[in-house]
């Protein structure tokens, strides 16, 4: 039988029997997602596949506390790969905050405006963002947590997340206003 | 725009947003991490068994130590010479009184000693007045007949090796003569499970036969060896025992200490002739930064100055990344200003069509590369005392069971790339040379001061790089050492 066409439903109990084809079929069809959720919170796309590889390994450790009486199974996924990504980035701060990557283009057009802002480009405007401020938004804008679940996740105080969105908004906001306006990205970025 | 809408069209369009990605690569990822998690594990497990296999040899060393250090003060400073005191004592038997007064002074003077229980039928017999030389070994000092004391003021004390070893519930007999030949007193006991281990003393005895204990050897000074010492009887107990042995020894010594080392690391590269190019810019674009070491190592003294030293040690090898990169591109874009021409009235001409545009993209990395190992350390060393002060000389290998790298590095295009893949996380073997000097602030703590070298023996750069790197750490740092 081919493995496409398993139910969700055979996949979670196949991947809490610990069955290597339903653990590949779940990487399959998740990767994708997963992997939208990893880049957002790294910036850096070969750290977002290593968190991506990290994130399987718990889903599967942990698929026998999943009951799908309190969600779906892609947003049980997701919460782990915000935890394993959030996890990654607190234990290597230094690194990832010391990391800068600075962008300088002349007269390179880009023909868009926010109303047909694609989700790659979003992205992109959303990765320049600093760190501290990039992960609050992420949590708080995306995600949907409150303030108080983000200061235990992040391990800071609740105004700090408050005042972090805040900025977080005003700066993604002027860079938008700049996309709009046809800017260059050098002045985005 | 509001705010609001703002993050309705982020939340709208990323939340459910998929990023294509290779998932064959990703599981093939997936069982490697898995398979290397289990393979850690396996070696976390080994780890903590020997760990607590020396915890446990050390505790039952220690313990033994402990029991085997008499109450005696002159005994306590386990440090000095042990000696074997043969003591002589006159006592007047004229009575039953003061056999008594012999046999109550034997049990209780020295609470160290094998009761004698005097024989006061024989001691009744014997015609009084009597005036007998007990020769008395304090600490240990009976076997079967092993103390016969002769008739002469420099009395003698044989023990026969042939009735060696003695084992609890033998009786054990003292016979004691008066100077004058006059008669004798035996005095016998039954040696119990809680004394000292007589057989093991007297098994020092036993390649010599008959030896005689005289009171000339007062002063002989007779080391164990610390097997010897373990050789205790089965089930003896040597709690509230001085253990016989006002022989003492030098025993071995247990210390435990914990350091840390400030390190600086040198990096050693290495490539072949295809590869220099490549070579030279890796060099280029990382540099120093100070790292450090830290462990808690078990040191085991013997008594001769030489110690063996295990425990776990953690390294933290530090570098900077740095690397600058120019990307310029040219495309042809429409609507460029090809054209500006101003004739004779003034009147200016803009002339517009297809043009190259030229693009520098400049980008710049700055990352902290480290280099974190876990090993366990062997080493061997001499150490010397003088009063407070003691210097060590030890060198021994490391063992690192653990290797993890974070950061980055070029690849072979001279591509800044995340290097974890670079490394191999396999098991290295390194050298350790180290030099310590140490100040005793308390009986048992000592502050140290020690200088490090380590080097590696092997790689440990995985297939994929084409270039060979090791590194050594030199450091210097400080700890403390408690000794148990």
């Amino acid at each position: 039988m081919s493995n496409n066409h398993l139910t969700t439903e055979q996949i979670i109990v196949g991947c809490r029997q610990g069955n290597a084809h339903c653990q590949k079929e779940l990487v399959n069809r998740y990767s994708g997602l997963l992997f939208a959720v990893c880049i957002r919170y790294t910036g850096n796309e070969q750290k977002a596949k290593d968190i991506l590889q990290d994130t399987f390994i718990r889903i599967f450790r942990s698929f026998k506390t999943f009951n799908p009486d309190k969600g779906s199974l892609p947003s049980w996924m997701k919460k782990i790969a915000v935890n394993t990504a959030l996890k990654d980035l607190g234990k290597k701060n230094i690194q990832s905050s010391s990391l800068s990557i600075e962008i300088h283009e002349k007269a390179r057009i880009e023909a868009s405006a926010l109303d047909n802002l694609m989700a790659e480009d979003l992205l992109k405007v959303i990765q320049t963002l600093p760190e501290g401020y990039r992960q609050v938004f992420n949590l708080s804008v995306i995600e949907g947590y409150n303030h108080k679940e983000i200061s235990k996740m992040l391990g800071i105080e609740e105004v700090s997340s408050r005042s972090n969105l805040s900025r977080a908004k005003q700066l993604l906001r002027k860079k938008l206003e700049a996309f709009k306006k046809n800017e260059s990205w050098a002045r985005i970025v | 725009m509001g705010q609001d809408s703002l993050d309705n069209i982020i939340r709208n369009t990323l939340s459910n947003h998929q990023v294509p990605v290779d998932t064959d690569m990703i599981w093939t990822g997936i069982l490697q991490k898995q398979r290397s998690k289990r393979k850690y594990f396996l070696l976390y497990t080994l780890v903590v068994f020997l760990l607590m296999a020396a915890c446990a040899l050390t505790y039952k060393l220690f313990k033994t130590e402990f029991n085997n250090k008499t109450v005696h003060s002159p005994q306590e400073d386990s440090r000095k010479p042990l000696e074997y005191n043969l003591t002589t004592k006159t006592t007047d038997f004229s009575t039953d009184k003061n056999l008594d007064n012999v046999a109550s002074s034997v049990t209780t003077d020295n609470a160290n000693e094998i009761s004698i229980v005097p024989d006061n039928t024989n001691a009744t017999d014997n015609p009084s007045p009597l005036n007998a030389n007990i020769n008395k070994l304090e600490g240990i000092s009976l076997s079967k007949d092993v103390i016969r004391n002769s008739n002469s003021e420099h009395a003698s004390n044989k023990i026969s090796s042939d009735k060696l070893p003695l084992t609890p519930g033998d009786r054990l007999k003292s016979t004691m003569t008066s100077p004058q030949g006059i008669g004798t007193t035996e005095q016998s006991g039954v040696l119990e499970s809680n004394m000292f281990p007589v057989g093991d003393i007297a098994n020092n005895y036993a390649h010599d036969r008959n030896t005689s204990i005289t009171n000339t050897l007062a002063s002989r000074q007779i080391y164990m060896p610390i097997t010897d010492r373990l050789k205790l009887f089965p089930g003896m107990k040597l709690s509230n025992t001085n253990d016989c042995p006002r022989f003492n020894k030098k025993p071995a010594r247990v210390f435990v200490e914990a350091y840390s080392l400030l390190d600086y690391s040198m990096q050693k590269l290495g490539s072949d002739i295809e590869t220099e190019n490549y070579l030279s810019e890796r060099k280029a674009s990382q540099s120093y930064r100070p790292g450090y070491r830290a462990g808690v190592q078990f040191k085991y003294l013997f008594n001769n100055g030489l110690f063996v030293k295990s425990g776990l040690e953690y390294s933290e090898a530090r570098e900077k990344f740095r690397y600058r990169k120019e990307t310029v591109t040219t495309e042809i874009l429409p609507n460029q200003v090809i054209n500006i021409h101003i004739d004779m009235n003034g009147d200016t001409t803009i002339t517009l069509g297809n043009a190259p545009v030229t693009t520098i993209e400049t980008r710049n990395w700055r990352v902290k590369n480290s280099y974190k190992t876990l090993g366990i350390p062997l080493s061997l060393g001499y150490q010397i005392e003088n009063r407070r002060w003691f210097y060590a000389l030890e060198a021994g290998v490391v063992y690192n069971f653990m290797f993890d790298f974070n950061g980055m590095l070029l690849d072979e295009t001279l591509e800044p790339v995340d290097g974890e893949n670079y490394f191999s996380n396999n098991s290295h073997w390194n050298y350790n040379l180290a030099v310590t000097a140490g100040y005793r602030i308390k009986p048992n703590l000592s502050f140290i001061i020690r200088a490090g070298y380590r080097n590696m023996f092997s790689n440990i750069n995985s297939d994929i790089n084409l270039i060979s790197q090791r590194f050594a750490l030199v450091g210097t740092g400080i700890g403390l050492e408690y000794e148990f």
